[in-house]
């Protein structure tokens, strides 16, 4: 478990904050340490609006309240829907907003520290999403097939860690990274060599050693994401489920791929390619080197695979 | 039920709707979802990819086998390693239809192929990392 919150200076690093939000760790890291309290502020009451106008699993949430047919939502939660059809017109569908009802049915239907981690069998049925091309949103205005049930939670975070960087650094004018469980963004001018990061199977605190691969490199704009199947597991009748659905079945994607990081120009970006090449599953490695963008995969036994410039000598040899 | 009989009707109905049927008859089975960490020996050389490490450890499950050897980055001509090949890694082509809505963010970006942004290619580093990017 994290440490809930702890604050560090460091003169060469800058200053960093973490803490827990959205059900997730957050990290802030700013080049100027007398930034850090004005933009670890702004950074929380960004996600306190996030979270009332995207979180299913809030009864008071904005995105609960949408109902079929056509309405007018907010400008944050229609830019939100908005990232998540693109997310899912650039994956050709694998990254689909309508998974909502399907992610309830298998489980996950409540924040993830109160899904019981074990259960009785369920019962599910493999039926494809709704499908993303029901959804219309045009401005603010937004219909909505009847039966839909938005989930966002595959693209809101990595959405909003892009959102509020650019925010961040637009009102500091220094270099800014934000992480929102491992979805990070970063903006304005880059510390020397770059935002140091190591990628892992799971996120947790930088001076805790990961179990895993891992590895470690450096970014100067743009976005890294990385999707797991080991992260947001559960059980029932002694199944295996993930948080990670193939919107063709409405169930957990295959686990060819137990860890894929790929970087790009937006978090939002990377989260949708990563995402969709754990779904995509032995189909990934070509796809993201057709696109051009740096990734690593780690299949389930461990082998670790990089395509399109992901730094090789960036694996950091296990004992 | 059996896992494998799972994953064919899994795989039926997939198939059946890519094939263009009208609708995906709903197929009700067991969640036998099995073992996230199961999914096989994936040792073949996959397009495009450089193999560069690999570490057995911890994924629940099955005891796989076929890790490889470890220790440094043993991966092929690395960065542009990414030739060609691609016989695997089936069309599914991101053209997106154009138009509309929303763009991600921070807009520090360049066009890649298939409509995604894309930003400088990450390097190497050493010494201490600030954060960790990992599932969550």
């Amino acid at each position: 478990m994290p440490s809930p919150a702890a604050e560090t200076t460091d003169a060469e690093a800058g200053a960093s904050a973490s803490w827990r939000a959205l059900g997730t760790l957050v990290q802030l890291v700013v080049t100027d340490p007398a930034a850090l309290p004005a933009a670890r502020r702004l950074l929380e009451s960004d996600l306190a609006e996030v979270d009332a106008a995207c979180s299913r699993f809030r009864a008071d949430s904005e995105i609960r309240s949408l109902a079929s047919g056509r309405q007018q939502v907010s400008p944050l939660l229609a830019e939100a829907i908005g990232v998540a059809l693109r997310a899912a017109r650039l994956t050709d569908g694998d990254v689909d907003p309508t998974v909502g009802a399907a992610m309830s049915a298998a489980g996950y239907d409540r924040d993830f520290h109160q899904v019981e981690p074990n259960g009785p069998p369920l019962r599910l049925t493999v039926r494809q999403v709704p499908g993303w091309r029901e959804v219309r949103l045009d401005g603010r205005s937004l219909t909505l097939p009847a039966g839909v049930q938005l989930d966002l939670g595959a693209t809101a975070k990595a959405w909003a860690a892009d959102r509020s960087a650019a925010r961040i650094a637009a009102q500091a004018g220094c270099g800014v990274l934000v992480s929102l469980g491992g979805d990070i963004a970063v903006a304005g001018p880059p510390p020397a060599g770059g935002w140091r990061i190591r990628v892992q199977d799971v996120t947790g605190p930088a001076d805790e050693t990961p179990e895993g691969p891992y590895a470690l490199i450096a970014i100067r704009d743009g976005g890294l994401a990385t999707s797991s199947t080991t992260a947001r597991r559960w059980q029932r009748g002694g199944d295996v489920l993930h948080h990670i659905l193939d919107p063709r079945t409405g169930l957990p994607a295959e686990p060819v791929w137990r860890t894929v990081s790929v970087a790009a120009g937006s978090c939002a970006d990377a989260n949708a390619a990563s995402t969709a090449a754990v779904i995509r599953g032995r189909r990934a490695p070509g796809w993201l080197t057709r696109l051009g963008l740096p990734s690593r995969l780690v299949d389930a036994t461990g082998a670790v695979f990089t395509v399109a410039g992901w730094p090789d000598d960036s694996e950091v040899a296990q004992n | 039920m059996s896992s494998a009989r799972r994953n064919d009707g899994i795989r039926r109905a997939v198939a059946a709707r890519e094939r263009g049927r009208a609708k995906v008859r709903s197929t009700t089975t067991a969640v036998t979802v099995a073992s996230v960490a199961a999914a096989g020996a994936l040792a073949l050389a996959l397009p495009g990819s450089s193999h560069a490490s690999s570490t057995s450890s911890t994924s629940s499950g099955s005891g796989s086998t076929s890790a490889n050897s470890g220790s440094g980055s043993t991966g092929s001509g690395s960065g542009s390693a990414n030739s060609g090949s691609s016989s695997t890694g089936s069309g599914s082509s991101s053209t997106g239809s154009g138009s509309s809505s929303a763009n991600s963010g921070s807009g520090n970006s360049s066009s890649s192929s298939g409509g995604f942004s894309s930003g400088s290619s990450p390097s190497s580093s050493f010494g201490g990392s600030q954060v960790t990017s990992g599932g969550s």
